[in-house]
């Protein structure tokens, strides 16, 4: 696996999902590989890799059927592992494919309920933005999905971190509703900044503009 | 000297007084220097008084880049104990076979004593060096000072955990192949598999050079590889000789207590039915100048040890009774044979199962044929008085005559 890795993150970067079947062999090598680029250094490659687990679920969802079970173990892991990209992962492979993550859904909902997860001192920021992320790809478009958690959702607007309010509210334009709209009006004049995975793209942005473009999106 | 209150441990105390070292005085010798420990100790002192724990269940903590090698631990009472909200372990790849210099030490405890509680394990049970309590502030400028020496941290949660190994052909006669270098050669080409998480749950590798298998890896890991011979122990006569004359009782000592009855002494020489011996090792360390182990040597591959957590503990059984462990061909051989073995877990495989009970589940011969390994006896239990194994050859025979 040592030189394939190197590779296979060359091909997300160029966006060349298919070709990483073509080129690594379309099996559970290839796949436990895509797992392992999760933690790569490189923030872009391991949205890539988020990518292509979904680009897996519409096309090739045979391949990572049992992946599922792994993601969601991974976000509650005792053992001393981290989940990292787990929940981006279920979100995007929900979002093309929600059959395979039933029960997935829920555990990404639980895993935001948890303040011991998802609240100063000891959350993990990084786990949490993913799992907003997560929440945005599973409601948007069908808001019933993660309806129950939309309390919990809004109250992350107000959050002192920037990376989390703009996570959240890009989240809550996805997803959409009254309520929604309500937080949203409240962050276009917010001056922090945040890192935001987009239609595949990877950019630094203004937690203002993320509210502003949302509501432009709802209002549409 | 300390600015913070040393506090009050009349439970712990006790544990002082019996007769061996006790860990609470260690602990009292740095808690003056680290509010750390110090709470640490309170912490404890609650809980002997309180007979319950006060840990939560883990967190997700690590450092960029690598899923495993720190685990979060914190306090569920942090406001009683403020220095200990924190107490990460941070798991460090020691060196094969634990041969540091002192400078190396020295190094390491000079990075925990800036940026942990200066407590260390030297070693843990998976063989690492642990770290003993941080913050989640400090995991990566540790991690920044350990890699720019050099070093590395170990796995932890569903990944390949650091390998260890006896100190092997370094300082024993017995190893019947190089440990060290195996060790070594397995941990880096698995760095991806050791630092970033993608198994159904732990992997662990242990290697031991003979039989007598110090690492205890039959016992404490999935995959064991315990150096074996398939030729004929060597005997040097005079040797065995020399033992007689020092007054040893060859027989009541050496050849009686052979498990497989297979060595005999008439008096003036050992003779040994080498077909029979099953390399138990006790001759040979009861008269190490006259009995070695045979030229031709690889190891044994075993499979399947772990210690309880969802079922039972398991020991290790025998996969492939010998490899060559062929440092030529860069043990392509075990790898080849690791990355069919993974393939299988990854498809068959559940969260928190272990291969062993993986195997156990799905059974032997399902398993030995997905891996495309041959039957053997030696996967089987005494087997040649089992009265449950059947040969196919034995069928097919039968029918011709019947
Ligand atoms: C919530 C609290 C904790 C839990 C659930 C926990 C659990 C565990 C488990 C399951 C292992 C075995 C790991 C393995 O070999 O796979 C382990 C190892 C260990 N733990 Fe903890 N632990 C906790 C807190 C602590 C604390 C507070 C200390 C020390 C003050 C500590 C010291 C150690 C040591 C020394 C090892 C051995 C490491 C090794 O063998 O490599 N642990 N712990
Ligand atoms: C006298 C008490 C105990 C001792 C001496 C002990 C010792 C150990 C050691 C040495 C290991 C590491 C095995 C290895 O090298 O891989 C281990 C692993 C572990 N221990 Fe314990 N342990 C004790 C009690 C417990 C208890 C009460 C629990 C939980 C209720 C526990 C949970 C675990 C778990 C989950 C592991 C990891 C399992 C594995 O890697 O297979 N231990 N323990
Ligand atoms: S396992 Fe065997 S080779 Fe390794 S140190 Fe022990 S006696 Fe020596
Ligand atoms: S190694 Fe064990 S089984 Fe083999 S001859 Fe010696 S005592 Fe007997």
């Amino acid at each position: 696996m040592k030189g394939s890795r190197q590779a296979i993150a060359e091909l997300l970067r160029a966006r060349k999902y298919p070709e990483v079947l073509v080129t690594f062999g379309a099996h559970r090598k290839t796949v436990r590989s895509l797992r392992s680029l999760l933690y790569a250094e490189e923030a872009l490659v391991k949205w890539r890799a988020v990518s292509m687990f979904g680009w897996l679920a519409a096309e090739r969802a045979d391949l990572i059927a049992h992946e599922v079970d792994r993601l969601i173990w991974s976000l509650n892991d005792e053992a001393g592992s981290i989940g990292r990209g787990a929940a981006e992962c279920l979100g995007e492979i929900g979002r093309k494919n929600i059959g395979l993550v039933q029960h997935g859904v829920d555990v990404v909902i639980h895993y935001i309920e948890d303040p011991e997860t998802c609240r100063p001192p000891n959350r993990n920021t990084e786990i949490l933005l993913g799992v907003l992320w997560a929440l945005g790809r599973l409601g948007g478009g069908k808001p019933m999905r993660v309806q129950k958690v939309m309390p919990v959702l809004l109250s992350f607007t107000e959050d002192p971190e920037p990376a989390v309010r703009g996570h959240a509210a890009w989240s809550l334009g996805q997803i959409g509703g009254p309520e929604a709209k309500d937080r949203l009006n409240r962050l276009t004049q917010d001056a922090g900044v945040t890192l935001l995975y987009e239609n595949d793209e990877l950019n630094e942005k203004a937690v203002a503009a993320i509210a502003q473009e949302a509501l432009a999106h709802l209002n549409r | 000297m300390a600015n913070h209150k040393l506090r009050k441990t009349p439970l712990l105390d006790d544990l002082q007084k019996g007769p061996w070292p006790s860990f609470v005085k260690d602990m009292k010798q740095i808690a003056v220097r680290k509010p750390m420990v110090n709470d640490l100790l309170g912490q404890l002192e609650l809980s002997y008084k309180e007979r319950v724990g006060h840990w939560k269940h883990g967190g997700l903590v690590g450092v960029i880049g690598y899923g495993g090698g720190v685990i979060g631990r914190y306090s569920d009472a942090p406001e009683q104990f403020p220095d200990v909200a924190h107490f990460h372990t941070i798991r460090v790849n020691q060196p094969s076979g634990w041969f540091y210099t002192s400078q190396a030490l020295r190094d390491l405890c000079d990075i925990w004593e800036a940026h942990g509680s200066g407590m260390t394990n030297m070693h843990g049970s998976t063989g690492d060096c642990v770290f003993l309590g941080t913050t989640s502030e400090e995991l990566e400028p540790i991690f920044a000072k350990l890699t720019e020496k050099d070093w590395d941290l170990g796995g932890s949660g569903s990944d390949v955990r650091t390998p260890s190994c006896c100190n092997g052909m370094a300082r024993c006669e017995y190893a019947c192949y190089d440990t060290m270098d195996v060790c070594y050669n397995i941990t880096m080409e698995y760095q991806d598999e050791l630092h970033r998480p993608a198994f159904p749950y732990k992997w662990k590798f242990k290697f031991s050079g003979c039989p007598n298998d110090c690492v205890a890896s039959i016992a404490r890991s999935d995959l064991s590889v315990i150096g074996t011979w398939r030729d004929d122990i060597r005997i040097d006569q005079a040797a065995v000789k020399a033992y007689a004359d020092a007054g040893m009782d060859i027989r009541a000592d050496v050849t009686r207590k052979c498990p497989t009855a297979c060595m005999r002494y008439d008096g003036k020489e050992i003779h040994v039915n080498n077909k029979q011996c099953n390399r138990c090792m006790h001759c040979i360390n009861a008269m190490p100048k006259a009995l070695r182990p045979g030229k031709d040597t690889g190891a044994t591959i075993l499979i399947g040890g772990k210690a309880p957590i969802i079922e039972g503990a398991l020991l290790s059984s025998v996969l492939v009774p010998f490899m060559k462990m062929d440092k030529a061909d860069d043990y392509q051989e075990f790898k080849d044979l690791m990355e069919r073995i993974w393939d299988f877990w990854d498809d068959h495989g559940v969260n928190r199962e272990r291969i062993g009970e993986c195997i156990e589940r799905v059974g032997l011969g399902n398993f030995l044929e997905a891996i495309e390994v041959d039957p053997k006896p030696e996967h089987v239990k005494h087997p040649r008085t089992n009265p449950y194994i059947f040969y196919e050859e034995y069928f097919e025979d039968d029918g011709t005559d019947a």
